[in-house]
This record gives structure tokens, C-alpha cells and sequence, in this order.
């Protein structure tokens, strides 16, 4: 079977609340697909109704052939969840007797599960922490962990839920490489990856899926959803702090067709990401930035990237 | 199914005898601080030469005080807090039986609990000389082992409801905790309130316990007088089973259409 999941006109109410409307993908066995989109975006709700944990209000869904609403308990045996934002286990306990526990709860035998579980701490190099109460490990060495739980079971479809939210750039880019090889070691494997980083989309993912309130926007191949800005010319100017009414002026600026803003409190930078069509309207940025007296640190011109594709989709920003 | 729900009740009765035994400091703070409240009432019974009975009833309710808190704070809001780190999702989501996940918790607690309460009845008997007969130790464990079946078999059924209650869980335990413990007549008879009382209260599983407890160790009848209460106690444990088992599946399906499964902060 090619297709893993397959959802048709998939939809989910909470209240008065739209967070999934009329949502139709279909994944493909051994893809990572990646599902793009802001917080709110309703790529945890997507996740929660495949991983049987929610029912839709409309809609169906498939997961390897199964009906999400009838065959649930057959799902179950296929899959496995990794959320970053979550703490899964017990403080009490080290960190191999949660993942021995675990081990347990997807089917394997008392000792099998002791077999299972020193085999993947060797192999994800635990062996320092393996020891360690679960609530004396670093973020880095639990979120290795949870995703080691979360391949316990070898699942056939793992979801990946903001897997490395919150890690610094070192363990977040360990995390991506396990992933990358945990994927090549098995055709059969297949991962639905969510996350709101762009670097983990661009790095990890075949396809994938911008999704805005609960809309898929756009599904393709990370290469043809660059295409879409590649006619584009992206800049990005460092200033010191601008406040919103001067990024509202530059905003105006004509031949600008989008641009967001991100403030650093830390070094008190501001950067300014401008999609223009010609380059002419980045001397007339500079020039109000200029009037205004706010010093400009750095210009350079950009190489497009997954934000600067929602920006065109969207016209918002990403995070 | 049942293989699957036992080795799953293995498992996570391990994380709540591993984890909670892991410290001795623990167990003895767990027997200390309950020996201090008991004591008060025995050295109260003391200064007025009551008789060893009242030291004997005293002591036997106060060692079985630690359950019912066992079963409120440790199996009712147990799953929202499994929620609240993560757990209760994955727990569903494994596909590994619910039934098996409580049955787990509350044979954990329930063995936790016992070494508790053998300690702190061991050292009330010694510290003020309390007299009970020893010859009825096995039919008095029978009852024991049947009250902690009822008692935790409530505890599952609590478990599997009280995800509904969210944050305000805590104002319920409080609210259950004391009143239960009252009409449990841990420290007087229940044979104190009047017929009627009697019979309603005969429905809480720690209240029959005790009494049983109390007519065999204190008093030294023979188990055949009180037959009706090893009886009450298996059937509501069975009851209680049944409910939970049913509870549970339902809170999984009523959980599935309104999101409480995976809601956090509720």
C-alpha cells in the first residue's frame, strides 16, 4: 500500500472554533511529510484525530487502509507519537525503566522489552544517562529519549509533533539526524513530521503541506514550493529596534509584496525580511530608515526559504 | 486479553513500587507522620483507662486511613494528571488496555499502601501494648485482601470519571476525603450511628473492612458472624470492577468527540 494516510474532506469543530476545514492529504509510505504552519494552525489537531485520539466532526481519515473511526485499535498497533511540548513518563523512575515501561505497553515481553531497550540506548549512545532519574536529565537527553519511546515499537507511521521545540541548535540538529536515519533503515517507515521551524521542514521533509487556520494551502515537494518565490528577491536588513508604526511606512513602500519583522530583546536587533519583485524598492526602505534615524546593521540579499514561501501564501508570518 | 491486560498491570504497578520504594526515607516518613495522629488518640484513650478495645479499634482504623487517601490522591486523579504530562495520550494511543493501565495503579498502591499500614499497625501495637488476637490473623487478612479489592476497585472506577472534573479535582478529593474517613468510623465503631446511617455507610468498602477487621482482631468472633461482610465486600468489588471497566471505555469514547483526552489546563 503507497498511500499511509489518507484523509477526505477532514474537518474538526471545537465550538464555534474551525480548527480543521475540510483537510484532504494523502501521505505516501516512506515520505517524511511535513505539515508547515503557525501555532493554532491545527497541525496538533490533525495529528491527535490520525493518532485515534480525537474523532473528526466531518470528514474521513485512513491510516494504512484503516478507518480511523471503526479500526482504531488496529491503528494503534502501527503507530507512535513524539510531541516536543510533552514530558511522557515518570520522574521516579531512570530513564531505561520509562523506556522498559513503555516497552511493556507496546506489546513486547518482560525480558524482550529489557533486550529492546538496552539495544536502543546503546545505539543512540545513552549509555550516560540511562541511569538518571528521568527528572535529572537535560531537555536535550529527555527529548532524545522521547524519541527513542517513541520508536520502541517500530512503528509504521510516527508522529512527529514539534519534535525539537524549545532545544538549543546542537541537540535540535542530533534530533533531525536520528530521524533522517531512523527513516532510510526501513521502507516500510513513514513519518508526519509538524513543526513551525523551516529549517527542520526544508532539511527533513519530501512534502509539504502549509497549512493556515486549519486550511491546507498548499501541498508539493519542498523544492517546488521554493520555485514559487524563486522569480522573487528576498532581502533581509538588521537594524537597531524599529517600532510598529515605522514598519508599517515601509510596509507601504510600492514593489514591496510582503514583509515581517522579528525583534531580538536579547541584542535589541530588529530584522526586517523583504520579498520585493525588482530591487529598486530597498534603496527607498533605506531611505526612510535613514529619515527616521534608526541605524541599519546589516543588508543582505537572501537565498528563498519555507518562511519566505507562507509570507507569499499566507502574507503572514510564520511564527 | 487478559494476558495483555495483566502484563500491562505489571508494568505500571513496577513504575508506582519502583519508583515510590526507591527511597526509604519515604516509607518512613509515610509510617511516622500517620503514627503521630493515631498516637494522639491512643494517648488520649490511655489518660482515661479506657480499655485495650478502644486502643485495638483506634489502632486498626488509623492504620487503614493511608488507603482511602491512597485511592483519592493516587488512583481518582491519577489519569488527569497522567494527562497533564502527556502519559494518558500515549497510554491510548499504545492500543495497551486501560483496564490493565488502572489495575496496575491501584495493585501498586494498594502493596505500597500495605507495608504502610503493616508498619504503622506493627508500631502502635508495640509502642502502647495493644492486645488482639493473633489466632484470627488469617480470615482478618481475608477481609483485608477483599477491602483492598472493593476499596481500589472504587479507586478505578473514581480513576476513569474524574477526568471530567479537571482542575477542580483537588476541591473534590478534599471533599470526599474526610467525610468518607468519618462515616468509615476509623477511630469509633460504626455501631455508633443509628440503623439506618449504618446501612448506607455499609456501602463504603473501608467502613465494612474495618468493622470486620475490628470483630476478629478486637473482639475475637469467629469469621462465620460475619460472613455477610466478607460477602458485601467481594460483591462490591465485583461491582466496582465492572464499572470501572465499562468507565473507562467510556471516558475514552466520550473523551475522543469532546478532545478532554489530549486538553490540558482544563
Amino acid at each position: 500500500m503507497d498511500s499511509v494516510v489518507r484523509t477526505v474532506n477532514l474537518s474538526r469543530f471545537f465550538g464555534n472554533t474551525v480548527a480543521l476545514d475540510n483537510v484532504n492529504i494523502t501521505i505516501r509510505r516512506n515520505e517524511i511529510f511535513g505539515l508547515l504552519g503557525p501555532n493554532g494552525s491545527g497541525k496538533s489537531t490533525l495529528i491527535k484525530i490520525l493518532a485515534t485520539l480525537l474523532l473528526p466532526s466531518a470528514g474521513d481519515a485512513y491510516v494504512l487502509g484503516y478507518d480511523i473511526k471503526k479500526d482504531y485499535m488496529q491503528i494503534r498497533k502501527y503507530i507512535n507519537i513524539v510531541a516536543g511540548d510533552e514530558r511522557p513518563g515518570y520522574g521516579i523512575l531512570k530513564v531505561k525503566e520509562n523506556l522498559w515501561f513503555f516497552s511493556q505497553l507496546y506489546g513486547y515481553g518482560i525480558r524482550e522489552g529489557w533486550k529492546i531497550v538496552n539495544e536502543l540506548i546503546e545505539e543512540f549512545g545513552m549509555q550516560d544517562f540511562a541511569d538518571k532519574k528521568l527528572n535529572r536529565v537535560s531537555s536535550g537527553m529527555f527529548q532524545k529519549y522521547n524519541f527513542v519511546r517513541g520508536i520502541l515499537n517500530n512503528p509504521r507511521l510516527l508522529f512527529l509533533d514539534e519534535p525539537t521545540v524549545g532545544l538549543d541548535v546542537e541537540i535540535s540538529r542530533e534530533i533531525r539526524n536520528y530521524i533522517k536515519s531512523w527513516i532510510r533503515k526501513d521502507p516500510d517507515r513513514t513519518i508526519l513530521l509538524t513543526t513551525h521551524y523551516m529549517i527542520e521542514a526544508q532539511e527533513l521533509c519530501d512534502r509539504v503541506a502549509i497549512i493556515h487556520k486549519g486550511k491546507i494551502i498548499k501541498i508539493d515537494t519542498v523544492e517546488n514550493l521554493l520555485k514559487l518565490v524563486s522569480n522573487e528577491h528576498i532581502f533581509e536588513i538588521k537594524t537597531f529596534y524599529i517600532d510598529d508604526s515605522s514598519i508599517s511606512e515601509i510596509k507601504k513602500i510600492q514593489g514591496i509584496k510582503s514583509l515581517y519583522s522579528d525583534n531580538d530583546p536579547a541584542s535589541g536587533i530588529t530584522k526586517i525580511r523583504i520579498v520585493v519583485e525588482e530591487e529598486s524598492p530597498i534603496a527607498d526602505v533605506l531611505s526612510v530608515l535613514k529619515e527616521k534615524g534608526i541605524k541599519v546593521v546589516a543588508l543582505s540579499k537572501e537565498e528563498p526559504n519555507l518562511e519566505d514561501v507562507f509570507l507569499y501564501l499566507v502574507g503572514s508570518k510564520l511564527r | 486479553m487478559i494476558k495483555e491486560i495483566f502484563k500491562t498491570a505489571y508494568a505500571r504497578a513496577y513504575v508506582r513500587i519502583k519508583g515510590v520504594n526507591r527511597d526509604v526515607t519515604h516509607f518512613i516518613i509515610d509510617v511516622f507522620l500517620p503514627l503521630l495522629g493515631i498516637s494522639a488518640i491512643l494517648f488520649a484513650y490511655k489518660a482515661l483507662n479506657a480499655p485495650n478495645q478502644f486502643l485495638a479499634i483506634a489502632a486498626i482504623g488509623g492504620a487503614m486511613i493511608a488507603f482511602w487517601y491512597n485511592v483519592l490522591w493516587s488512583m481518582a486523579s491519577q489519569l488527569y494528571w497522567e494527562r497533564e504530562t502527556g502519559n494518558l495520550p500515549l497510554y491510548i494511543a499504545s492500543g495497551a488496555p486501560m483496564t490493565g493501565v488502572l489495575l496496575g495503579m491501584a495493585l501498586g498502591g494498594a502493596f505500597n499502601m500495605t507495608l504502610r499500614a503493616l508498619g504503622v499497625l506493627f508500631a502502635t501495637v508495640y509502642l502502647f501494648n495493644i492486645k488482639i488476637y493473633l489466632n484470627q490473623a488469617l480470615p482478618a487478612f481475608a477481609i483485608f485482601v477483599l477491602t483492598l479489592f472493593a476499596l481500589y476497585s472504587l479507586g478505578m472506577v473514581f480513576a476513569s470519571s474524574f477526568l471530567r472534573f479537571g482542575r477542580s479535582i483537588s476541591k473534590v478529593n478534599e471533599l470526599l476525603g474526610e467525610p468518607i474517613l468519618f462515616f468509615s468510623g476509623v477511630y469509633f465503631p460504626i455501631r455508633v450511628f443509628p440503623f439506618t446511617v449504618q446501612i448506607l455507610v455499609s456501602i463504603i468498602p473501608l467502613a465494612l473492612g474495618i468493622e470486620g477487621m475490628r470483630q476478629l482482631l478486637v473482639f475475637g468472633n469467629p469469621p462465620l458472624t460475619i460472613l455477610w461482610i466478607y460477602l458485601s465486600l467481594l460483591i462490591l468489588g465485583i461491582v466496582f470492577f465492572y464499572i470501572a471497566t465499562k468507565m473507562i471505555k467510556l471516558m475514552e469514547e466520550k473523551g475522543k468527540i469532546t478532545g478532554t483526552l489530549t486538553l490540558k489546563w482544563e
